[in-house]
């Protein structure tokens, strides 16, 4: 009665659009996610050499439709590591997907002849971010995912867990593909990833694996570990222990042991790169330290602020030659984890700056380390 | 033929005609009703008794003029107008005719049946007066008298229904609402035609719409005279049908529908919170099943781990795909909403056992539904009763379906393109010309009624606002 003509054509058209739906609604492909094996964990290792394949591709996925969610591991070879689906899919019932991708594991032979081909294609695939961590296994990659832990979690889950509670709060660098990427890229910057070992029944992040562009070139303990890491930015530690020298705090106390150890809880690291001298180049480190006072390996009175100021001096020195030390072994290794190659490179205009003139520049640099470590809450931790 | 006979021939065939005569010194006098409609005392007390002490010598001078003056009643007229007559004696007015005279005389005795004001019930607020309208014109707009005693408030009758004849009353205030707005809608309701009966006020807001086919609601109804009054305050338009316990508020944008009586009672925190709340639950009720779906059928990457193994669990057992499985407990959650509306009110406990048990249970352990999404589909039930208005509440829990669809189909970008179509096609409905989607006002500095926000009073410069009007369709009554 009050349809007038304009809209009687629009109601017509609600058919045609119900077609063209019809038409087109199997365009999309489903994922239904009870039916797909959903990858958490992916392993690469060099392929056996009497075999014709590059590659061993080992993916731990979510059994597909089990009432139980523990992740199963599967292998096969191939020469690229996303040809090798073809062969996975003949070994699993459910369609793989790497949506869900959380850790990247390379073994260590794999990653000393170099990992960014197989980095680059996860760069190009959709389907994942950028937050995938890429770590080094030991011996092979295939031994890590398919190895138990104590807690008998999913390897996966437990791998992904291990490693973020690492990063946000440990010694590893963020170890993400993304940064990664950017590293690998980015000419004065190395990457560096996370080096993990597997021991009887345990899992663990035993040291941090130096890359050269895409190759490991060597490892840094943990020590070397957290003045890296330290060196890379602002970063918040769990804990550190320092180790101090007696001789000069002889003063303050009767030492009962050879060694005094200081414990820090809530480290908080706050660093700054200057570059001073850009013809050497010459760098300066100013890094701040700010900790907790959790424990003290021997009895010492620390009512007097002079007794703290002291202790806080003695820990600077032990910190400084540590920052020393780990800065000698990387310049004879000629890598850069902490990129001061990029440093130098925004602050001093340098034209056809390449990573090959920055190795061989970094040989010669001079870093200057301006350490202050403060202690708060001497008496009560929290 | 007398006026007398053709009325015998109108009502030949209804039984409740009553022609009763009464012979005073000599004349006849003939009252006649509906026995049904008219009111016995008023009758008796109204017409027959003062009749019946008609003395003799005024009698013989008797005149409908005179019999006027004479009889106690509330409204009374002359006529001999057939139709008129037959219509007022429907409404339960009495008809005395002299013998032999040419004009009748038409007295108001209709009977009441009118049920006590009682409290809102539809719209049950904490806060503000409780008292709703209810089924007589009259009453209501003497609710509305009480709460607005300004002589800017204005009531023009109109009549509607070729049967039923209802009155329809155009409520406004003068200088506040806009001119062109009340005469837009008073040429629209005049245009209105071969209507039968208007039984309802929503019936008369339907087709009042600027766009007939909208899924959406253009005009506000409501059963509180304090948010009729609020309205006309803010330039509002208001129509009254007699017979519908619901006025309609016009023009109105889409976020008026979300807000409620006591948003405005409420401490402004409280009151704006609840506001923010309501627009969420909203958001909720449209989207929530759908972009389950979207998940749960593409998007397997978005689920974050932890939730992923639950739902991975939760959904193994069930044997259909999720759009399936969402529609299937969707029409069942429909299938609760209308029964529980539709059941006696004594059978009423056995719809919390069905629903609650059969189906949320039941369903979930013979591996039918997952019972992530019986939560799911739960949160967006309950989400679209938070919305103050059940009209909108209702139009949401339908557009659930083709987003459900959409979702099941192509995904997320099922869900976009969805969401673009409604909020296309709310950008295209205008109310009595004003946008729907009127630009919305988040922090509400000077009018209240387009705002998600509600603002401390005092802040407001002033309660009323004026609208953009697009202008009216010109091609409306075709």
């Amino acid at each position: 009665m009050h349809i007038n003509n304009r809209e009687k054509k629009r109601v017509y058209f609600v058919p045609y659009i119900l077609l063209i739906f019809l038409v087109v609604t199997g365009c999309a492909e489903a994922k239904i996610i009870d039916k797909l094996g959903i990858l958490v964990a992916v392993g690469y290792d060099l392929a056996d050499e009497d075999s014709n394949d590059r590659i061993r591709t080992t993916v731990l996925s979510y059994k597909p439709g089990a009432t139980s969610t523990n992740t199963v591991p599967t292998s096969a070879s191939n020469n690229t590591s996303k040809g090798v689906r073809e062969k996975l899919s003949l070994r699993t019932s459910a369609k793989l997907v790497i949506g869900q991708m959380r850790v990247a594991a390379y073994g260590e032979p794999l990653a000393r002849g170099g990992i960014i081909t197989l980095t680059d294609t996860f760069q190009r695939d959709s389907e994942i971010g950028t937050s995938v961590y890429l770590v080094v296994a030991k011996d092979s990659a295939e031994q890590l995912l398919n190895a138990k832990n104590r807690q008998r979690a999913g390897t996966g889950d437990y791998l992904y867990d291990l490693l973020k509670k690492n990063i946000e709060s440990g010694i590893v660098p963020s170890p993400t593909l993304h940064h990664f990427l950017n590293a690998y890229y980015r000419s004065g910057k190395d990457p560096i990833l996370p080096y993990l070992e597997v021991q009887g029944d345990e899992i663990l992040i035993s040291k941090l694996a130096l890359m050269k562009d895409d190759r490991m070139i060597g490892s840094l303990n943990l020590t070397e570990s957290f003045s890296v890491k330290a060196m890379m930015g602002s970063n918040h530690f769990l804990t550190h222990e320092i180790e101090l020298n007696t001789e000069r705090l002889r003063k303050y106390y009767e030492p009962t042991f050879d060694k005094l150890y200081v414990t820090l809880s809530h480290v908080m690291t706050k660093t700054r790169i200057k570059v001073i001298d850009k013809n050497t180049p010459e760098f300066q480190v100013q890094i701040r330290l700010k900790g907790e006072m959790e424990e003290v390996s021997d009895l010492i009175n620390l009512e007097e602020a002079e007794v703290i100021h002291a202790l806080e001096r003695e820990a600077e020195k032990t910190l400084k030659s540590e920052f020393e030390d780990v800065m000698r072994k990387l310049q004879k290794k000629q890598v850069d984890p902490v990129g001061f190659g990029s440093h130098y490179r925004s602050s001093v205009r340098v034209q056809d700056f390449t990573a090959e003139k920055w190795r061989e520049m970094f040989k010669e640099a001079r870093f200057v380390f301006d350490v202050k470590v403060t202690f708060v809450n001497v008496g009560i931790t929290s | 033929m007398s006026i007398l006979n053709r009325l015998h021939d109108v009502f030949a065939e209804n039984c409740q005609w009553t022609c009763r005569f009464l012979s005073i010194h000599g004349r006849t006098v003939h009252i006649m009703f509906l026995s049904n409609v008219a009111d016995d005392q008023l009758l008796s007390e109204g017409i027959l008794r003062p009749l019946q002490k008609l003395d003799s010598h005024e009698v013989e001078q008797l005149t409908p003029d005179y019999l006027l003056g004479q009889l106690p009643l509330k409204k009374g007229e002359l006529s001999c107008d057939l139709e008129q007559i037959c219509h007022k004696l429907m409404l339960g007015w009495s008809y005395v005719w002299i013998q032999d005279g040419t004009d009748g005389l038409l007295m108001y005795t209709a009977a009441h049946h009118e049920r006590s004001l009682s409290k809102a019930e539809i719209e049950s607020d904490e806060y503000g007066p409780q008292v709703a309208f209810v089924e007589e014109l009259s009453t209501n707009l003497s609710l509305l008298y009480k709460l607005l005693p300004d002589s800017k408030l204005c009531v023009s009758s109109l009549e509607m229904g070729d049967v039923s004849k209802t009155v329809v009353n155009i409520v406004y205030l003068k200088e506040y609402a806009n001119e062109d707005q009340v005469s837009l809608l008073r040429s629209r309701i005049s245009s209105l035609q071969h209507i039968n009966g208007m039984l309802d006020s929503l019936k008369l807001a339907q087709l009042l719409d600027d766009n007939v086919a909208t899924l959406f609601p253009t005009m506000l109804h409501t059963e509180r005279p304090d948010r009729v009054c609020q309205g006309l305050l803010a330039n509002k338009i208001a129509l009254f049908v007699d017979g519908s316990p619901f006025a309609v508020l016009c023009p109105v944008t889409i976020y008026e529908f979300f807000h409620a009586g006591s948003d405005m009672y409420q401490r402004w925190i409280v009151g704006m919170l609840l506001r923010v709340l309501r627009m969420c639950a909203m958001i909720a009720s449209v989207f929530v099943t759908s972009i389950y779906v979207a998940a749960i059928t593409f998007h397997y990457q978005v689920i974050p781990p932890e939730l992923l193994k639950t739902l991975i669990q939760s959904h193994s057992r069930v044997p259909f795909p999720p759009i399936l499985e969402a529609l299937m407990l969707e029409v069942m959650i429909e299938l609760l909403r209308e029964s529980s509306i539709r059941m006696p009110s004594k059978v009423g406990q056995t719809m919390g056992v069905v629903g609650g048990i059969v189906i949320g249970q039941a369903a979930v352990e013979a591996g039918f539904i997952s019972n992530i999404l019986l939560m799911i589909v739960a949160l967006g039930t309950l989400s679209s009763f938070v919305v103050s208005n059940f009209a909108m509440g209702n139009s949401l829990q339908i557009i659930r379906f083709p987003l459900i669809i959409l979702a099941g189909a192509w995904g997320g970008v099922g869900i976009i393109v969805g969401t673009c179509f409604i909020i296309i096609h709310l950008a295209r409905q205008t109310s009595l010309g004003v946008p729907y989607l009127q630009p919305m006002n988040m922090l509400a500095g000077k009018s209240d009624e387009h705002s998600v926000m509600r603002m401390i009073w005092k802040w407001m410069k002033r309660e009323n606002s004026s609208y953009r009007i697009r202008k009216p369709k010109e091609d409306f009554a075709e």
